[in-house]
């Protein structure tokens, strides 16, 4: 049976503001993809990526996402991917927020994208690495350091 | 991409609304009148939009069930922060102090758990086996859990538990269980009750073709009775007719018995049984029980044929013939007309003080025909030992007390009875088939009854299917050789057939005296076992007198054959080297009935299956009766209810058969001239040959190939003037109709016109036209025709001169003068084969009255195809006219119809029996007199008189020779 064939990327986000934390949905990923893919790729690129790109899932305390993109564009996403610095200008009031992926794992099915996190997850929770990630979640802070400090 | 499509989707309906809102207004402000609709037409879209998207989300979350839901930030909780900041509107803060580690891992924990469950959910509507890949599948793990991968085995076995115990309460009995003997008893028992089974039913319905409730044939009929067997077909049955012997099932025949003194029951057949008939039902054999009477029932004015009944007196010992004393009649009647006779004999009762009721149920009545009936009979039903008396010896408590201490007071008159019918079982073997006593006839004359006590024939039933021979069955009886040669039979006919079947208390006891069929058969069984006198002891204490009566039946054309008379065409009267186209012996299809009381039915019906007897239906009956070309009820009864009944259904059948084929597929009728296809027209037959006949047609007999009347106008014109001329020439009631091509009737003057149509049933009458025919006496066949007062149908033997086979609904015709020249000319044809070249006429092709009109409605229904496209609510028009009769009519005109015919075994031809009106037999008569070459030359291959048969789907004439039967 023919079946489309999908590449599921699991994606570390992080973020400049807590603002952008508390209002992290979907659109706002896809939206700042988007913008980036119009840029680097132009309108074909943008064309064949975006209507097939879907936030698959998104859990704003951990930063995870879960994006799935059909496997021949895959690629291109990845490139596009680490190029991405801000959000949709359009989506707060016209003001840019300053944010970044890191691709952690690509599969060819959500299962194993689940299998990963879960092994990502357990590691850290296992302690090896939960003092370094604990220190990246909140080391959106030390990277766009308030005037303040 | 999705979700995202989702949340947009959810935005829409508020933004529409918003449009919608500011549209209102506008449209408002200019014309208030369109408001409404436009509104309407807003929310009939946006309902239909959120529809669409109800469903599609609906997919996502099935879909999406089992994965992990996003997880976003409640900003109440999350904002705590901003109460530390010192001014709310900025987003920027101090550093904390302390990393939110704890809540991190617990966030973490979280998602870990619900990414595992995701990813351990087995999806959908897979099994375990499914969800493997196919190289690792294994056809045994289906049953056995080891045989899948141990991640897989958990919910493999989950799911091998069948469906849980909530539908055990519904849950069907196996197939084994239900099929077990008792559970199907009780099934077949609760069954049986509403459907009218007979009680051999079930080894029918196994074997044979039942009627329907839902066939209109058979709908009156109150049982359901096995029409033809499946596994051969009629001519192993004939064979068994003519040489072996066939057994039938009639218990569907009504039993009717009548209680009253003998003058009073005497008046009451006074009055519904014909004049001519008197003699054969007041016979002193009749009255005093010795002989079965088979006579017509009419109602009760006397002219009206309902049906045949056979009519039992029992019989009484005391012979002074007082009034006072009860008799009790059984008057068998055919279930078709059942209804019809009962209400006569109800009103007769009345008036004569005579009591009748119904005690159909109570009996059994197998029919036997055939040469060997006799000795199947012999050697199935084994005479009870009436010696010893049975109560006290063997102890069986089956036994009913009543009919034993019957049996020992008229011990002598048992003897004489068994003796007596063995004797004459004897003779008729004999009589078939001993040359010395070849040329005898038996003295056992027709309806003779006789009574004897036999023993439950389930004891002698053979392991294997037996043919009965005399000899064997004469050697269980030695006592019988001797006895067979004495003659001693006048004696022993003129015993009464007393029976202690009249008895209805004795007849209930011996219902119930019938032991189960498992309680026979092991018994039976371990007596085999044992040696000597302990067998026959075992055996008999099984042994279980049952009464039955035998009645005689002789050949069903023996009527006919009486010896003076001639037989039919080609017949010899020589036995021995019997021409094939002789037709059936005298005494074809002669043989017994037996009247069982109830509940014995199987318990015979087996014994005799495996004395090799034939089973047959009703096909049967109807087909033997047609190899003797005598007309069988209610097919051949046009006169009567039942044949009126059995037409309309069968008109009903062969209209939906007609019509159930495409019109290019269907016999235009019209063309090959038949205008009466479904079932045949007797009102036509009785119309004079000229000008009335067009007008009860309407349109008119159309010349071959002559253009169709043009319009309707004329159409019209012509019919009027038609009417005015048949409404000073007719006499009869007419049946005019008035549309052109819907030619059905009204009822009322059916009715009426059927009450005028009577069939020359005479039997003398019938006997002595037989005979001046046969003689070549036609003046006086002619005036003896002719004297039959109202206009009757006189039922004919058909027979082809060469070819052609009757069947049933085909035309007698009236044969042209030229006809006659022509079979002259072929006849005596040098270069020809004789009668072998006689062809017969041809219909030439008609104009089709209805073509035009056909044309038109296919035309127009294809107009109205278009335009119901254009506007749906076009009202339907229903332009399917089927006709029942067409109107063309051949050239040659209508004087009778076939009701039955096929091909006949016996003639080794085509044969079959038909109605022709009286005026038209004498015309052909006195037409073929005068031809002078017909009387002297051709006489020899057939007799006069000769008319033209042709198939309703044929243009073929055949020529025909007609012999007078009833």
């Amino acid at each position: 049976m023919v079946r489309l064939k999908h590449r599921y990327i699991a994606l570390e986000v992080v973020m400049s503001k807590a603002f952008l934390k508390r209002n992290m949905k979907p659109k706002v990923i896809t939206g700042a993809i988007r913008m980036h893919l119009n840029n680097l790729y132009g309108e074909l690129g943008s064309a064949s990526i975006y209507p097939n790109l879907s936030v698959r899932y998104l859990n704003a305390h951990t930063n995870t996402i879960i994006l799935r993109v059909r496997r021949r564009f895959a690629e291109i996403l990845l490139t596009v991917l680490p190029f991405v610095t801000a959000t949709e200008s359009t989506e707060f009031k016209n003001t840019d927020h300053k944010i970044f992926f890191r691709t952690l794992y690509v599969s060819g099915t959500i299962r194993s994208a689940q299998k990963f996190l879960i092994r990502n997850k357990t590691l850290t929770q296992s302690g090896c690495r939960a003092n370094i990630l604990a220190l990246v979640s909140v080391g959106e802070l030390f990277l766009h350091p308030s005037p303040k400090l | 991409m999705d979700n995202l499509k989702n949340t947009e989707k959810n935005d829409f309906p508020v933004a529409d609304s918003k449009s919608s809102t500011s549209l209102k207004g506008t449209t408002q402000a200019t014309d208030a009148s369109d408001k409404l609709p436009e509104s309407n037409v807003k929310s009939e879209i946006k309902s239909a939009d959120e529809k669409k998207e109800s469903s599609h989300l609906k997919k996502w979350k099935k879909r999406m069930r089992f994965q992990p839901k996003n997880v976003t930030l409640d900003p109440e909780k999350h904002e705590y922060y901003k109460d530390l900041l010192p001014d709310p509107k900025d987003d920027t803060f101090e550093l904390p102090r302390a990393v939110p580690v704890a809540e991190y891992v617990e966030e973490a924990k979280k998602e870990v758990k619900a990414m595992l469950a995701a990813v351990k959910q087995h999806s959908g509507s897979k099994t375990a086996l499914q969800t493997l890949p196919k190289h690792m599948r294994r056809r045994a793990a289906s049953h056995n859990v080891k045989r899948l991968p141990i991640r897989l085995r958990e919910l493999a076995s989950q799911q091998m538990i069948p469906p849980s115990e909530s539908s055990k309460t519904g849950e069907k009995v196996c197939r084994r269980k239900r099929r077990k003997k008792l559970a199907l008893q009780n099934e077949y028992a609760k069954r049986a009750g509403n459907q009218g089974w007979l009680e051999t039913h079930l080894w029918h319905s196994k074997r044979f073709h039942m009627t329907e409730n839902s066939d209109k044939h058979y709908q009156h009929w109150s049982h359901r009775v096995s029409i033809y067997p499946n596994d051969k077909s009629f001519r192993a049955c004939y064979r068994a007719v003519a040489k072996h012997c066939l057994i039938q099932d009639i218990s569907y025949f009504h039993c009717v018995e009548l209680t009253g003194s003998q003058i009073n029951v005497k008046n009451m057949f006074k009055n519904m049984i014909q004049q001519h008939e008197h003699s054969s039902v007041f016979d002193d054999g009749v009255l005093s029980g010795k002989i079965e009477a088979e006579v017509m029932m009419c109602d009760l004015t006397c002219d009206k044929v309902i049906c045949p009944v056979r009519i039992l007196w029992q019989p009484k010992l005391e012979d002074n013939q007082d009034t006072i004393s009860k008799h009790v009649v059984w008057c068998w009647i055919h279930p078709a007309p059942y209804k019809e006779a009962t209400k006569v004999l109800e009103q007769l009762s009345t008036t004569h003080g005579v009591s009748t009721s119904d005690r159909t149920g109570d009996f059994n009545r197998f029919r036997f025909t055939g040469p060997k009936s006799s000795v199947t009979l012999m050697s199935t039903l084994q005479l009870i030992k009436v010696g010893e008396d049975l109560t006290s010896q063997n102890s069986a408590e089956h036994l009913s007390a009543k009919l034993s201490s019957w049996i020992n007071e008229n011990k002598d008159e048992v003897k004489k009875q068994q003796l007596d019918f063995s004797l004459t079982m004897l003779e008729c073997h004999r009589c078939n088939f001993h040359k010395t006593h070849k040329q005898l006839t038996t003295r056992v004359c027709h309806g003779a009854v006789m009574s004897v006590l036999v023993n439950d024939p389930r004891l002698t039933l053979p392991l294997q299917k037996t043919k009965p021979t005399l000899k064997s069955t004469l050697s269980q009886e030695p006592s019988l050789l001797d006895a067979s040669e004495v003659d001693d039979h006048e004696k022993s006919l003129e015993e009464l057939p007393l029976s202690p079947k009249w008895k209805s208390e004795i007849l209930e006891e011996v219902a119930l005296s019938r032991l189960p069929d498992h309680v026979t058969s092991t018994r039976k069984n371990e007596a085999k076992f044992t040696l000597g006198e302990e067998k026959t002891k075992k055996l008999d204490s099984l042994a279980t007198p049952v009464p039955v009566l035998l009645i005689r039946r002789s050949g069903i054309a023996s009527h006919l054959k009486k010896p003076g008379f001639e037989g039919v065409a080609g017949g010899t009267e020589v036995t021995e080297g019997r021409s094939v186209h002789a037709g059936p012996p005298e005494d074809f299809g002669s043989g017994w009935d037996l009247i069982l009381p109830k509940k014995w039915g199987t318990a015979f019906w087996i014994p005799f299956v495996y004395h090799r007897a034939r089973a047959g239906g009703i096909r049967e009956s109807e087909h033997s009766h047609l190899e003797c070309k005598t007309p069988f009820f209610p097919r051949d009864f046009p006169d009567t209810g039942a044949g009126r009944k059995w037409w309309e259904a069968e008109m009903e059948t062969n209209l939906k058969r007609h019509y159930s084929k495409p019109p290019a597929k269907r016999v235009n009728f019209s063309v090959m001239a038949t205008p009466f296809p479904f079932s045949p027209d007797w009102d036509h037959i009785f119309l004079p040959l000229d000008g009335e006949r067009e007008s009860s047609l309407n349109v008119g007999s159309s010349p071959p190939l002559k253009q169709p009347v043009e319009s309707k106008s004329e159409l019209v014109l012509t019919e009027n003037q038609n009417f005015a001329t048949s409404f000073s020439t007719v006499t009869r009631k007419r049946s005019a109709t008035s549309s052109d091509h819907d030619v059905i009737p009204s009822k009322k003057s059916k009715d009426s016109d059927i009450t005028a149509m009577a069939v020359l049933r005479n039997k003398e009458k019938v006997a002595t036209l037989r005979r001046l025919l046969s003689a070549g006496d036609f003046a006086s066949a002619i005036s003896l025709l002719e004297s039959l007062t109202p206009p009757t149908l006189v039922c004919v033997q058909i027979s082809p001169i060469n070819r052609g086979t009757p069947s049933a609904r085909a035309m007698l015709c009236a044969p042209s003068s030229d006809d006659f020249v022509e079979l002259r000319r072929e006849f005596e044809d040098l270069n020809g084969e004789g009668l072998k070249s006689c062809t017969g006429p041809v219909e030439p092709k008609h104009w089709d009255p209805y073509r035009k009109e056909r044309k038109l409605a296919t035309e127009q229904a294809k107009k109205r195809r278009k335009q119901k496209k254009k506007d749906e609510h076009a009202p339907l028009q229903s332009t399917n006219q089927k006709p029942h009769k067409f109107n063309v009519l051949p050239i040659r005109p209508i004087i009778g119809f076939v009701t039955s015919g096929d091909f006949l075994f016996s003639y080794a031809s085509g044969g079959g029996v038909g109605f022709i009106a009286v005026d038209h037999l004498v015309s052909l008569l006195r037409e073929q007199v005068t031809n002078n070459w017909l009387m002297q030359e051709f006489a020899k291959s057939a007799k006069p008189p000769i008319a033209l048969m042709r198939l309703i789907d044929s243009t073929q004439y055949r020529f025909v020779s007609l012999h007078p039967t009833s």
